[in-house]
């Protein structure tokens, strides 16, 4: 495949008061590709997909999504031109319904056509996702009633629903039971095969590797190059 | 969050599912409005002044709670001015209906005066949907009456406007159409609600930054859930000044902000009928127990901290709870945010 960027960063930074969180990083995720990324704890791994969702400004640098400079725009902005973020806590209203939960991701300008036709269209892409997720049953029930297995899939299903061409992965295997697990390996892969790029944050190295056949390793605000195979170098352990 | 496996479909458990779906919007939202739908040609024939009077009050009031309970319950935006957008309402009526433009232009106007003031206000709102937003509104009260009490010229300052005109120049009239507006304005309610921009909304009250990564401008949607529930306390300020014929700036205090609010908090915020409870709790309150009348304030204040720390339901909250119990359903925490939402 012909290497497509979908975002990428250059140089970024970000200081927060007595440290620097981020210090000088350049990272581009391709289209199809799905790029890991490990360190131990305070490494600065989610600042800066802070940095990348727009949950962060950086003090330095410049984020590029399909060669455009989003380094300014705000969140919701970014979500609504397929960046999706997720983070440990899923995404989770409990005052919708279940379906609800995943429409909250239909598209602000839907596609043309007949009003009524456009929404028909909607629920049945959305009840089509949460039955991939395997909460189809579930569709009309509130939010609020999801455990959080659940909640981690109908994320998944949201985030499906959104067409992402970026999906940012934070601590995706966190909240998961076994099976759900198997349920997000097959979500990213089908991303991938649609052409989004895909980069996981994650302290189960052996997820993250049979995610993504790139491992990078992240220290001290900087990435220093490919992980050691294995994930010996300062996992989870609460930093080195 | 009950540890219950999540379970394929049955054929069993998606008629429940349906079954449940439609008793929870009838119940939430059908009922009241369909019984006040039936209820509202009798209105005007109901008994005599006293209660074409007490019909005619808890009808703006309700109406004026209404879009508070939107506001709170849905967007969760904390408003403690709603008497400020009655005020703006009232006397923008009073002045274009007493120029000689027709009442009922007049009372769109002065809907849409107060949803103008709504959104000159919105970006302190927006921005800190509790602190930022109380601060703001209840300033708003306080700069709107000391406004009208000052404009001595225009608005006859603390001695108050007469001779505002009628609405509709017919027998109860005033009786019957803030419940007419309440019949539709909780119809409106729940439609929008159901939309996609009332699902943003209330997407925004449970997690903001979770909204935001989903796509959803946070802030817009609090800024016209708060142009609406200013446009429903317009209109109950216009009927306010309609129904009596006159106006003054002590009608529409922070007293009556608190007051609204309790009956909303009270009532059961976020649910179509919790305005209705609350409201008429809070207005008979003083009837039934005569001691209360001097001590008003003080008791709404009350309310409010047991409702908030016993009862986050309110009256809707506790009746649908037992209500549950009597069906033998599973009792769930009674406050269901989403309440409305088919």
């Amino acid at each position: 495949m012909v290497a497509v960027t979908r975002l990428c960063a250059e140089g970024l930074v970000r200081r927060f008061p007595g440290t620097v969180a981020v210090a000088g990083v350049d990272i581009a995720l391709q289209a199809g590709q799905a790029l890991g990324l490990v360190g131990p704890n305070g490494a600065g791994k989610t600042t800066l997909l802070d940095l990348l969702s727009g949950a962060g400004r950086p003090d330095a640098g410049r984020v590029l999504l399909a060669g455009r400079d989003i380094t300014g725009l705000a969140p919701h902005l970014r979500a609504r031109l397929g960046v999706a973020r997720t983070v440990q806590r899923p995404a989770w209203f409990p005052g919708l319904t279940v379906l609800e939960n995943v429409l909250l991701g239909a598209p602000r300008r839907p596609a043309p056509g007949r009003d009524g036709q456009v929404r028909r269209d909607q629920v049945r892409r959305a009840l089509d996702e949460l039955e991939r997720v395997g909460l189809r049953g579930l569709a009309s029930r509130p939010g609020g009633e999801a455990s959080t297995a659940a909640r981690k899939r109908g994320e998944l299903a949201r985030v499906a629903f959104m067409d992402p061409t970026v999906v940012l992965l934070d601590e995706p295997s966190a909240g998961h039971d076994q099976e759900s697990l198997l349920v997000l390996v097959a979500a990213v892969r089908r991303w991938l095969a649609a052409g989004a790029a895909v980069l996981v944050v994650d302290h189960d190295r052996d997820l993250v590797n049979a995610l993504c056949p790139t491992v990078l390793l992240m220290r001290d605000g900087r990435i220093v190059g490919p992980a050691p195979a294995g994930g010996a170098v300062g996992e989870g352990g609460g930093g080195e | 969050m009950n540890g219950r496996r999540d379970v394929g479909v049955t054929a069993a458990s998606a008629l429940r599912v349906r079954a449940w779906g439609a008793a929870r919007a009838w119940g939430a939202a059908g009922t009241p409005s369909i019984l006040l739908l039936l209820a509202l040609p009798v209105l005007p024939a109901l008994g005599g002044r006293y209660a074409q009077g007490v019909l005619t009050d808890l009808g703006q009031l309700v109406l004026a709670a209404l879009g508070l309970s939107f506001l709170k319950g849905r967007a969760g935006v904390l408003c403690l001015g709603q008497s400020g957008f009655l005020a703006v309402g009232a006397y923008a009526y009073a002045l274009c209906a007493g120029c000689g433009v027709p009442p009922l232009l007049a009372a769109a106007i002065a809907v849409a005066a107060s949803g103008a003031v709504a959104l000159a206000i919105s970006p302190a709102v927006v921005k800190n949907p509790t602190d930022g937003a109380a601060l703001a509104t209840l300033a708003l009260v306080v700069v709107v009456q000391s406004l009208v009490t000052g404009l001595r010229g225009v608005t006859g300052g603390a001695s108050g406007m007469r001779n505002v005109p009628p609405l509709l120049a017919v027998p109860g009239a005033a009786a019957f159409l803030p419940w007419a507006a309440v019949v539709a304005g909780m119809l409106f309610l729940r439609w929008f609600s159901a939309t996609a921009t009332g699902r943003a909304i209330r997407a925004g009250r449970d997690d903001p930054r979770a909204a935001a990564r989903c796509g959803v401008n946070v802030r817009a949607g609090r800024r016209l859930a708060l142009v609406i529930c200013a446009m429903f306390g317009g209109l109950a300020g216009a009927m306010t000044g309609a129904s009596f014929g006159f106006i003054s700036p002590d009608m529409f205090d922070i007293a009556l902000a608190i007051a609204l609010l309790v009956m909303v908090v009270g009532g059961g915020e976020g649910v179509l009928a919790g305005p209705l409870l609350g409201a008429a709790f809070i207005y008979f309150l003083p009837d039934i127990v005569r001691a209360s009348r001097d001590f008003q304030t003080l008791l709404n204040g009350a309310l409010l901290l047991l409702v908030t720390q016993y009862c986050p339901g309110g009256m809707a909250g506790m009746l649908s709870a037992a209500a549950r119990r009597v069906l033998g359903r599973r009792t769930r925490s009674a406050p269901e945010k989403g309440g409305w939402s088919p």
